[in-house]
């Protein structure tokens, strides 16, 4: 370019596309997004259930106590701030001025009722904080003051609109929570209002213009019902949905997605989740632990990442998976102790004695990652000499029969919900029969107790972490469960949408999506 | 002596089996239908001798196209089993769910219809009543809760479908007694002193068979649909490889391997039309009057 | 057809007495589908209540006191008289999964599958009377054999399995139709263009659903209309010199239908239980999606309901048929 005016110009011209690019980036309201779902929600409650669907739609209807930003960190919702005693047993929280969307004003009396009233008898997660709870008070309108009986450092994690949402008191009072119509036709607090609810096909909700933090930057988001998966990438390809969540999405056509130019796709971790395979303890065969090793050899774990889980997985994990670094350590990684090498599994059952095993592999039928996983255990088990017959039920008779001890080999994937107490521990802990969800092995190992309930009571993560890698030691030899990966979340969303995972669960914080113009 | 030419009247002679079998063999239609049956039943059969590979051997190869690997045909699925080696072993539970099921229906069919068809009375009425209820509810749908509920076992399978479609013969067989209860050859076994059993499956029986084996094919037929549509809902037994499964797995493949799905599928309906035609074939050749042409 | 014009005049009287008896039959029909049913779903093992908890452990008098919310805790036998006196005063319970009243349910969804379903019935009789019609004009010729050909494909090809390959062809590859759902989410039409939006919707499922009907339906009216041609009725019209349109329209015709009409009505079931499949593929919001929902999550008064109401519309439209069959064909006595 010899020309200096043609110089000036290309400059110029260069940085006016700069700016033009820059100025498109900041936030510019209105709008309406499209949100897949796989299934319609059962209800609008989330203080009474903890199904997924329910969560995605009414943790943008309701609010909680605090909520999380995309880094874990705490920071209040309701509440616009809270005090730890020095104990760690008393968190004092003083609320924001707020109202619910029927302009009725949210106070400490709604916090109190919703803890005591509806959440305590009917949510699940709820529970394991409310354990640990010794008094509920509402010293005046805007403080809530929660005691506890003993320190218990996951708290804060358990006070968000998933786990703790703040019901209206006024509509709720003296009814059934399970039968109330409100659930249908909720109010929140939360930045956005219901608007509309057609059964089976979409749910409605609109601006919350009152909102008491950041007001929605979109006008309307539409929750579209997609049952059949495959159906739900397509709706992002022909521009018929704005957003699916990895929990929806079929892992096969994320490749297929991440090619198409309309489209962005993420990978990453979230709240860890971990992939596993109960083993019946009480299954002759399966008490022992070279055969329990055996099977960690016999399994290409990393084929069951690729291929059951489409690539969304990390094998290299331990028994409390890798998601958190402080319930990791590399000596007890299952990939260095335990990789794949039929050899030295046909070895250990030879030296264990058992021979012509014959095991049933229970899971939910609903779970493709399952059936798939299955399907390969099926083959490389059988080259190491053990049978195993796929056992698919609904879910409703999987629990059933699992938690019952009817089953050989289960698999099953759990979330940690955020913290390895409130999630993984329960896969360990010594459980009564017939408790769904937690440890359906039958092993139950007393050291491992202590040690796991020393961790739950200990803030410090330094500390948490030397517990640990005590617990970690020992359940790397016994191998209780087949550890197969943690998950990789993911999200596949339409080019021009903004403002993803701006607070840590997906479906939480829609108020900050935006459309890039 | 007496009774020897009163039952060689009743019975279809070789003269006309002969006939019948001259009609089916004119019939283009039918003798596709029977080359298709046939090639699926050699197929079932031989399948260990003709699949290339183990169809429950995974590997690292998936998602590979048609033609494209060596040795995989058909390509492979997301778990790097052998397309081909599925569909051959897939013929087998199939062929054997089809023939099983149809076979169950044809025996209590025949069974039940028979005897409603020669006693009469309120027999008849309860068989009726009976078959008017499973023409209400849907096949499907009842077999879909059934299944569901529990379990999807081969056999289970094999019952369920059976046990659902046995009132189509009965009343087949039934109206086939009706008319031939009243017939000469009937009349002269009783005044011989034949006792009921022996008329029932004896004398009249070879004659109502016919049509009973037409209904049979399209029964197969039936069966086999069914089957396939059990296995596309996860309803089909996973230890075992079967089109409808394989379709069932297609589903969140479509897109990326629509081999998967296409090659399953065209058995389906091979299988299905072969049986069809058969039935159809059979229909003209034994009475060609009572043919849709 | 020999003239039973001796009926016309008792015609009234008897059409009446006719319906009223088979419907005065249908109802210990419809008892028993209910009772069946409703022993046959609650031996089933599985418990309900767990899909309604969640994923998490959840404590246990919560569980006990959902399932007393819901009755399951008494007796099979109580349960069931209950059932039978609320269905009589029509209430058909209350759904475990979508926590509304189950006529409620059945009332919204039904629709979207009655648009379905007689939008199939309506095309695949019409079209598959044309198509017979057309075949049977000429018999063994070209148009004839891919009639045929047509036909016994549609009764070997599953639904479901062609409803997958017209998503791929036509709303993936080709883009001319949407992949699923009934209607379009982000804009909501009105007046003429919903109705377009509609049908371009519609177009899939109902491509599916219907390609067995018109195969059956082609077939047979070929089959009614080469009988009825080769009578001596219609030889003996021609040699009078009618036209060869006349003659379809005035005589053929109408002796070829009958059949049909039997066939369309009998193979209602059928549809039923296509559409459950098709449903499925499609994301259709109907009554087959739920049925097949309801049975995983087990929902068993949205179950009971969808079979009640299943077995009346068949026993309705076998009635119907029944009726369009003896007025049509006048040798028919009752």
């Amino acid at each position: 370019m010899k020309n200096p005016s043609t110089r000036l110009l290309v400059l110029l011209s260069l940085l006016l596309t700069f700016g033009a690019a820059t100025a498109q980036e900041t936030p510019t309201p209105g709008g309406t997004a499209i949100v897949v779902l796989g299934s319609d929600p059962e209800h609008l409650n989330p203080g009474i259930s903890t199904s997924y669907p329910v969560g995605a739609v009414a943790a943008n209807i309701y609010s909680g106590l605090v909520r999380q930003r995309a880094d874990g960190v705490p920071e209040g919702d309701l509440a616009d701030s809270w005090t730890v005693s020095d104990d760690n047993l008393v968190y004092t929280f003083t609320l924001r001025p707020a109202n619910f969307h029927d302009g009725t004003p949210v106070t400490s009396a709604d916090v109190v009722f919703s803890m005591t009233d509806v959440l305590a008898p009917n949510h699940g997660r709820f529970i394991t904080a409310y354990n640990k709870i010794a008094s509920i008070a509402a010293p005046d309108a805007s403080t809530v003051v929660i005691t506890l009986s003993e320190p218990y450092a996951p708290l804060i994690g358990l006070l968000t609109v998933f786990d703790a949402p703040i019901l209206p008191k006024h509509l709720y009072e003296g009814t059934d929570p399970l039968t109330n119509p409100v659930n249908n036709d909720p109010v929140g607090s939360g930045p956005f209002e219901f608007a509309n609810w057609v059964r089976g096909e979409r749910v409605e909700i609109v601006r919350n213009d009152d909102y008491y933090l950041d007001q929605a930057l979109l006008d309307r988001i539409i929750f579209r019902v997609v049952p059949q998966d495959v159906a739900r990438s397509t709706a992002l390809e022909v521009g018929e949905a704005d957003l699916t969540w990895g929990f929806y999405l079929p892992p096969a056509d994320l490749p297929r997605l991440e090619a198409n130019p309309d489209l962005q796709v993420w990978r990453g971790i979230t709240i860890p989740a971990l992939y596993f395979v109960f083993i019946n303890n009480d299954t002759p065969g399966l008490d022992n632990p070279l055969v329990r090793q055996a099977l960690m050899h016999a399994v290409d774990r990393d084929q069951v990442v690729e291929q059951a889980q489409g690539g969304l997985g990390q094998a290299a994990s331990g028994p409390l998976g890798a998601g958190f670094a402080y319930a990791y350590s590399e000596d007890t990684d299952y990939r260095t102790l335990y990789p794949y090498d039929p050899d030295r599994a046909r070895e250990l059952l030879a030296e264990a004695g058992v021979s012509d095993l014959e095991l049933r592999f229970v899971y939910d039928s609903a779970r493709s990652a399952f059936a798939s996983t299955g399907e390969i255990m099926r083959d490389q088990l059988g080259q190491v000499g053990i049978t195993l017959r796929l056992e698919p039920v609904e879910r409703a008779v999987m629990v059933e029969r699992v938690y019952n001890g009817d089953y050989d080999l289960s698999m099953q994937s759990f979330t940690s919900s955020g913290d390895p107490v409130i999630g993984y521990h329960r896969i360990y802990l010594s459980a009564a029969p017939g408790t769904p969800f937690v440890n359906a092995t039958g092993y139950g190992n007393p050291d491992v107790d202590g040690l796991l309930a020393e961790a739950a009571s200990l803030a410090d993560l330094d500390a948490r972490a030397a517990v640990y890698d005590q617990v970690l030691a020992i359940l790397a030899e016994d191998v209780p469960t087949m550890v197969m990966f943690d998950e990789l979340a993911t999200e596949a969303a339409a080019a021009s949408l903004r403002g993803m995972r701006t607070l840590l669960d997906q479906r939480d914080g829609l108020e900050f999506l935006w459309f890039a113009q | 002596m007496a009774d020897q030419r009163i039952t060689n009247a009743g019975a279809s002679g070789s003269a006309t089996m002969a006939a019948a079998w001259k009609r089916f063999r004119r019939n283009r239609s039918g003798l596709l239908g029977l080359v298709l049956v046939v090639l699926l039943a050699l197929v079932a059969l031989l399948a260990p001798l003709l699949a290339p590979h183990d169809p429950f051997r995974t590997s690292r190869n998936s998602f590979s196209p048609p033609l494209v690997t060596e040795g995989h045909a058909l390509g492979t699925d997301h778990l790097g089993r052998d397309v081909l080696s599925n569909v051959i072993w897939g013929a087998r539970v199939s062929l054997l769910v089809g023939v099983a099921a149809a076979l169950t229906a044809t025996l209590i069919g025949v069974f039940v219809g028979s005897l409603s068809g020669f006693f009469g009375g309120w027999f008849d009425e309860l068989l009726m009543r009976f078959t008017e209820f499973f023409q209400i509810i849907p096949r499907f749908v009842l077999a879909l809760i059934v299944v569901a509920f529990f379990g999807s076992g081969l056999l289970n399978l094999i019952l369920v479908i059976g046990i659902l479609s046995w009132p189509q013969t009965a009343r087949l067989v039934r109206s086939q007694y009706l008319s031939h209860k009243t017939l000469p050859y009937v009349d002269a076994g009783r005044a011989l002193g034949m006792r009921s059993a022996r008329l029932i499956f004896v004398e009249i029986l070879p004659n109502v068979m016919a049509p009973v084996l037409v209904v049979a094919s399209l029964d197969v037929a039936q069966a086999i649909l069914l089957e396939a549509s059990l296995g596309f809902f996860g309803l089909g037994d996973p230890n075992l490889t079967s089109w409808g499964g394989m379709l069932n797995t297609a589903q969140s493949y479509m897109q990326r391997a629509w081999w998967m799905s296409v090659f399953p599928g065209v058995c389906i309906s091979l299988a299905v039309l072969g049986f069809n035609l058969l039935g159809d074939g059979l229909t003209e050749a034994a009475d060609p009057r009572m043919s849709m042409r | 057809m020999s003239g039973a014009a001796g009926n016309a005049g008792g015609e009234g009287g008897g059409l009446g007495k006719y319906v009223a008896r088979r419907l005065f039959n249908a109802v210990p029909l419809v008892l028993g589908v209910i009772v069946v049913n409703f022993v046959l779903i609650a031996l089933a093992p599985g418990d309900p209540v767990t899909h309604l908890i969640g994923e998490f452990p959840a404590p246990a008098d919560y569980v006990e006191r959902v399932r007393a919310d819901y009755g399951l805790d008494r007796p099979l036998p109580e349960r069931l008289v209950r059932y039978v006196g609320n269905v009589l005063q029509g209430d058909l319970g209350f759904s475990f999964a979508n926590r509304l009243p189950v006529l409620d349910l059945l009332l919204q969804r039904l629709g979207r599958t009655l648009m379905l379903m007689l939008t199939t019935v309506v095309l695949a009789s019409a079209l598959g009377l044309a198509l017979g019609v057309l075949a049977a004009r000429r018999p063994h010729s070209v148009g004839d054999r891919a009639a045929t050909g047509f036909a016994l494909a549609g009764y070997a090809i599953p639904e479901f399995w062609l409803g997958q390959v017209l998503i791929l062809v036509f709303a993936v590859w080709l883009g001319w139709f949407p992949a699923g759902g009934f209607r379009s989410v982000r804009i909501e039409y009105s007046g003429w263009a919903a109705v377009v939006d509609y049908a371009r919707h519609m177009a899939l499922p109902v491509a599916a659903l219907s390609f067995r009907y018109l195969a059956i339906t082609t077939r047979l009216t070929r089959a009614s209309m080469l009988e009825v041609m080769n009578t001596q009725y219609i030889v003996a019209a021609r040699a009078r010199g009618l036209s060869e349109r006349a003659l379809l329209r005035r005589h053929a015709l109408r002796a070829a239908a009958l059949p049909v009409v039997t066939v369309i009505g009998y193979n209602f079931a059928f549809i039923v239980a296509g559409s459950a499949l098709v449903e499925t593929v499609f994301g259709w919001p109907g009554i087959g999606r739920l049925m097949y929902d309801s049975i995983f999550t087990r929902d068993y008064p949205v179950l009971l309901g969808i079979l009640l109401l299943v077995s009346v519309t068949v026993i309705i439209v076998n009635l119907l048929t029944d009726i369009a069959y003896a007025l049509l064909d006048p040798r028919v006595r009752y």
